[in-house]
């Protein structure tokens, strides 16, 4: 219904007021007049209509608050008949808390403003009832009056009250209420929640649900909100969650989907009960069962097994036990035993009709100790432990099959008396049989502990009453003697017997020589057979053969024809060995004599034939080496022949590719020399040419030039002699190879200073302080040592031009036995880094305007040291100076060619 | 052809720069008035022994020193040296052997035929200058004719 503004209500009142002028003018009795309250009166019974019809309660008072008018629907509120409720006051009607109200309302009215509150009104029986009251002030009559609506609200003011009681339970409910959306946003959390998980409020509003959740439960989480999401319903299920502290809960989760007023889910409220506690309590009830349970049936097994020890005879007794045993254990298999005295264990009780099942030679029911193995049940009793596996075990042939097992030791005071042992149950052992078994195994120790003590006893006194048997047979055995000596006269006779059975005897001892012999033989045979093997298999020919020229082979191994590629058939005929190996009769009579001229010396050492060739028509030929070996005090040889084919030709190759290369070095080294020697010559000429008519130009036609064409002159000159030095260099190192060494003794020490003061004299200016130490002697060729030294030191005393206290030492040392040279400088030095790059030819670590040079120089000093067999290094540093050291040696060096 | 009877130095060498540049030096020194080019070895023999080209030259009029390249085309220096050398008439004559080459064979070669003198002709033009005012001079001076 649409709600009436203050406007409306204004408009409203403007045309009840104009109406009412109306009805007045009519009054009046003017015939327009008279027409208008006809209308008047039309339009009021429809609003009478309306009035009469109103399902809501209205009321009309006059400004001093006396009912009016009230419609039927105020009659029912109120209990009242129309005629009883005209003329009552609102005091009346309103409860008395709510009379000031009623004035204000009244008030209200009067100055034609609008109202409404909710208060409380009483019927006719002095009930209350809770209303909800507006109105406002309006002409009636012609005078104003107040006309409420009222309504009864006590239905909702119950529910109102109700909700906030819900409101409260909520809130302060110990379950954890939370409100989520789907995407698991919690967007409601009470006062349960924060107890339960430990966040508070804020921590956990729009963070996500999956902090309660446990990784184990992630998937069932996102599972029952897709469900609920897709419109399902979830209603109650148990579940884990976490609490901020880590702690997991059980929790009994009752689910709710929320809707939006379309019906639409758009989330869920879920209510969650710690149970932690309860399912504690359940699994302390269910442990305290499964207690309860185990104590009833211990007991039953120990009645049982008490009944039997104390009705049933020794015998049977290991018999009944093992069946209450196996009858428990579902077992299929068990034995029950002790341990005697000397270790064994003894079976009385073995499962009845194992021993018939099983095929082993020896069903004995005592197991010496000796005879024990490494089974379950031996390391049982010796570890004092119970052992199980659920896996075949190892049985001896014929055994039944042992797919499962227990072994429980039986022990007593610390000690093992006895073993129980139950196997092949249908479903595998678990710690519940493990438990009877040994249950059981408790019960039963002092029990046969007891009988075997007792059987202990009496043995010892079956033990003591035999050693007294025994003296009193003594007594008799002496007695016994008397007789016998009487009997010695008998003797005499029964010599003869004896002599008799002396031959039986020795017939038996030769019997038994006679098969040591035989077992000898066959113990020969074997290692023969052994040996035979051996030597079939050696890729070595070798035979026995005698030292009779004429070739008879006692023994050959398969590889001895092999090698001799014949037969050993072929062999087999005496002396027919020279005709089988070699074919062409000239060598076959050549190695012939040969071999057997060696043979006939007697010389091992002269007994071996290397490289004979062994041909045969169209095939290849292999090449052998053969030996005799003499063996000492027989006239026996032993021949040995190896396969040397392929060595021979792996030898032919090598020394093929070594001419080859022999060949070719000595090709090289000849087109070298052509092209030093042309290069020394042609490369010169046209340079001499150059300078010569440079010098020309610049001499003869010197008016002509300018300045920038003499320097250019210069230029080009200066170039050529660079040139030229280069060649001159290039020559010498080239010719240091081919060079033919003459070795000799060097005294050094005169060299190097023959050598300074040679350098020397082009250094007019130079200052250097020169120290020349130990400098032994070496054997070398003079000329190139020389050249070392001269090398060495003209660089030396080149790098150290920049120094005002040039320093060069030239000494040597003993390293290794072996005399290391050197010369040291405090020159311009090098970097480390490129010490191997001194040594090559045109390697330069100085540009030419620092130092000049042709980097031909260190790599001439290598290059000699090299063909002396010696090594050359260096050792510097930027700027603190550079150190040169080399060896010698004193024997031929490796007078390399190439390099 | 210009007798030259006279001839005090034999130039023997093929190439013309050598041969300008040699005469250079020799002039700088005024030793370059009667010195007789030829420009390969066969030539030189027929020179020296009045043959060929040559036939009818007095041979007995040798130069005071023959200044011989080593390298020469059809016959070589060698040989030249090892003809003058072996001839009773000739080997007085003293024989500078001019070479661009250090090479040691070479120059054992020529020492072992006799050789009296012998220059590596530097690469600078100086230094040649030099060794042939030197070499040249000395042996002039040595080798004066008899009369």
């Amino acid at each position: 219904m649409k709600r009436r503004t203050k406007a409306d209500i204004q408009r409203e009142k403007g045309e009840f007021r104009q109406r009412s002028t109306e009805l007045e003018c009519s009054e009046d009795g003017t015939s327009e007049s008279g027409k208008l309250a006809a209308e008047v009166k039309i339009k009021e019974a429809q609003y009478r209509g309306v009035f009469e019809a109103s399902k809501d309660t209205i009321l009309i008072f006059d400004l001093d608050g006396v009912i009016k008018e009230v419609n039927p629907a105020a009659c029912d509120m109120y209990g009242y008949s129309h005629g009883e409720m005209v003329g009552l006051t609102g005091r009346d009607i309103v409860h008395h808390d709510y009379h000031h109200l009623f004035k204000e309302f009244v008030a209200k009215a009067g100055a034609g403003e609008l109202f409404a509150a909710e208060s409380v009104d009483l019927r006719k029986d002095g009930s209350q009832f809770d209303i909800e009251v507006r109105g406002s002030g309006f002409e009636y009559m012609g005078r104003p009056h107040l006309l409420a609506i009222v309504r009864d609200i006590t239905e909702r003011k119950q529910m109102a009250k109700g909700l906030r009681r819900m409101a409260t339970v909520v809130r302060d409910s110990n379950d954890a209420i939370t409100i989520q959306d789907f995407e698991g946003r919690i967007t409601d959390w009470n006062h349960g929640a924060e107890l339960m998980y430990g966040y508070s409020e804020e921590e956990a509003f729009q963070s996500n649900i999956d902090r309660l959740t446990i990784p184990a439960k992630v998937a069932e989480q996102n599972a029952f909100i897709q469900r609920l999401a897709a419109g399902e319903d979830v209603t109650s299920f148990e579940t884990q969650r976490v609490t901020k502290d880590g702690r997991v809960l059980d929790v009994w989760m009752t689910v709710t989907k929320l809707m939006d007023d379309a019906g639409k889910p758009i989330g869920l409220a879920s209510t969650e009960r710690d149970i932690t506690e309860r399912k504690r309590a359940e699994a302390a009830r269910d442990a305290a069962y499964q207690q309860l349970l185990k104590a009833e049936r211990d007991l039953s097994i120990r009645n049982k097994i008490n009944e039997i020890c104390l009705t049933i005879s020794d015998e049977e007794m290991y018999g009944e036990i093992l069946k209450v045993v196996l009858e428990q254990l579902k077992s299929k298999y068990g034995t029950f035993g002790c341990l005697e005295e000397d270790g064994s264990l003894v079976v009385p009780s073995m499962t009845r009709d194992v021993w018939d099942q099983c095929r082993v030679p020896q069903k004995d029911i005592i197991f010496p100790r000796d005879k024990w193995g490494n089974s379950i049940w031996c390391r049982a009793i010796l570890e004092k432990k119970t052992l199980h596996s659920n896996e075949p075990s190892y049985v001896p042939e014929g055994h039944i099959p042992i797919l499962r097992n227990i072994s429980v030791p039986i022990t007593y005071e610390g000690k093992a008396i006895g073993l129980f042992q139950v196997a092949n149950k249908d479903a595998d052992y678990d710690e519940n049989d493990i438990q009877i078994l040994e249950t059981i195994a408790g019960f039963v120790a002092p029990v046969l502990n007891a009988r075997l003590q007792r059987d202990r006893e009496l043995r010892e006194r079956e033990r003591a009453e035999e050693a007294l048997k025994a003296s009193n047979q003594q007594l008799v055995a002496s007695e016994q003697q008397l007789r016998a000596a009487n009997q010695q006269l008998d003797a005499g006779n029964q010599q003869l017997r004896a002599t008799e059975q002396q031959l039986r005897a020795s017939n038996q001892q030769l019997e038994a020589s006679n098969q040591q012999l035989r077992a000898t033989e066959r113990e020969l045979r074997q290692s023969e057979q052994f040996i035979r093997a051996v030597l079939d298999n050696l890729p070595v020919g070798v035979a026995v053969n005698s030292v009779d020229p004429a070739v008879a082979f006692s023994y050959m191994n398969d590889s001895f024809p092999r090698i001799y590629r014949t037969t050993r058939e072929a062999l087999a005929d005496r002396d027919a060995f020279w005709e089988a190996v070699y074919e062409d009769p000239v060598f076959r009579a050549e190695i012939r004599k040969r071999v057997l001229e060696d043979c006939a010396s007697g010389d091992p050492g002269s007994m071996r034939w290397e490289d004979v060739p062994i041909t045969r028509e169209g095939q290849e030929t292999s090449f052998i080496f053969a030996r005799n070996i003499p063996v000492a005090g027989k006239d026996l040889a032993i021949s040995m022949v190896w396969d040397v084919t392929e060595r021979k030709r792996a030898e032919e190759e090598l020394r093929r590719h070594r001419d080859n290369l022999e060949e070719l070095v000595a090709e090289r080294t000849v087109e070298l020399e052509a092209f030093s020697y042309s290069v020394s010559h042609d490369l010169r000429t046209p340079l001499r040419a150059i300078d010569g008519f440079a010098n020309i130009l610049l001499e003869e036609h010197n008016d002509a030039l300018e300045e920038e064409g003499k320097r250019l002159l210069g230029i080009i000159m200066k170039n050529v002699n660079s040139m030229g030095q280069l060649i001159d260099d290039l020559l010498s190192f080239s010719r240091l190879g081919r060079q033919e060494m003459k070795r000799m003794e060097i005294d050094v020490r005169a060299l190097v200073r023959e050598v300074i003061d040679n350098l020397m004299q082009s250094e007019n200016n130079r200052n250097i302080e020169w120290k020349i130490d130990t400098l032994p002697s070496m054997i070398g060729d003079r000329s190139m040592i020389r050249q070392v030294y001269a090398n060495l030191l003209s660089n030396a005393i080149k790098f150290t031009r920049k120094r005002d206290a040039a320093r060069v030492e030239v000494s040597s040392r003993e390293i290794d036995e072996a005399i290391v040279y050197f010369v040291r400088d405090n020159g311009a030095g090098f970097d480390m880094q490129y010490a191997e790059k001194l040594f090559g030819v045109f390697q330069r670590l100085h540009s030419e305007k620092e130092f000049e040079g042709t980097g031909v120089g260190l790599a001439n000093v290598r290059r000699i040291v090299h063909r002396h067999g010696g090594r050359i290094w260096a050792e510097g540093k930027v700027g603190e100076g550079a150190t040169f050291y080399f060896t010698i040696m004193h024997e031929e060096g490796t007078d390399e060619i190439s390099r | 052809m210009k007798y030259p009877d006279e001839v005090e130095i034999l130039l023997v060498e093929d190439k013309e720069e050598d041969v300008e540049l040699t005469l250079r030096a020799l002039r700088k020194n005024n030793l370059a008035n009667r010195v007789h080019v030829v420009s390969d070895g066969q030539e030189a023999i027929d020179f020296i022994f009045g043959k060929g080209a040559y036939s009818g030259r007095d041979i007995n009029h040798t130069p005071r020193v023959i200044l011989l390249d080593l390298k020469l085309p059809r016959v070589s220096g060698l040989e030249v040296l090892q003809r003058i050398k072996s001839d009773e008439r000739t080997k007085v004559i003293p024989v500078v052997m001019l070479t661009s080459s250090k090479e040691e064979q070479d120059i054992v070669e020529s020492y072992r035929l006799g050789v009296n003198s012998y220059i590596v002709k530097p690469v600078s033009f100086n230094d040649f200058v030099k060794a042939v005012t030197d070499l040249g001079l000395y042996w002039m001076l040595l080798n004066k004719p008899a009369f």
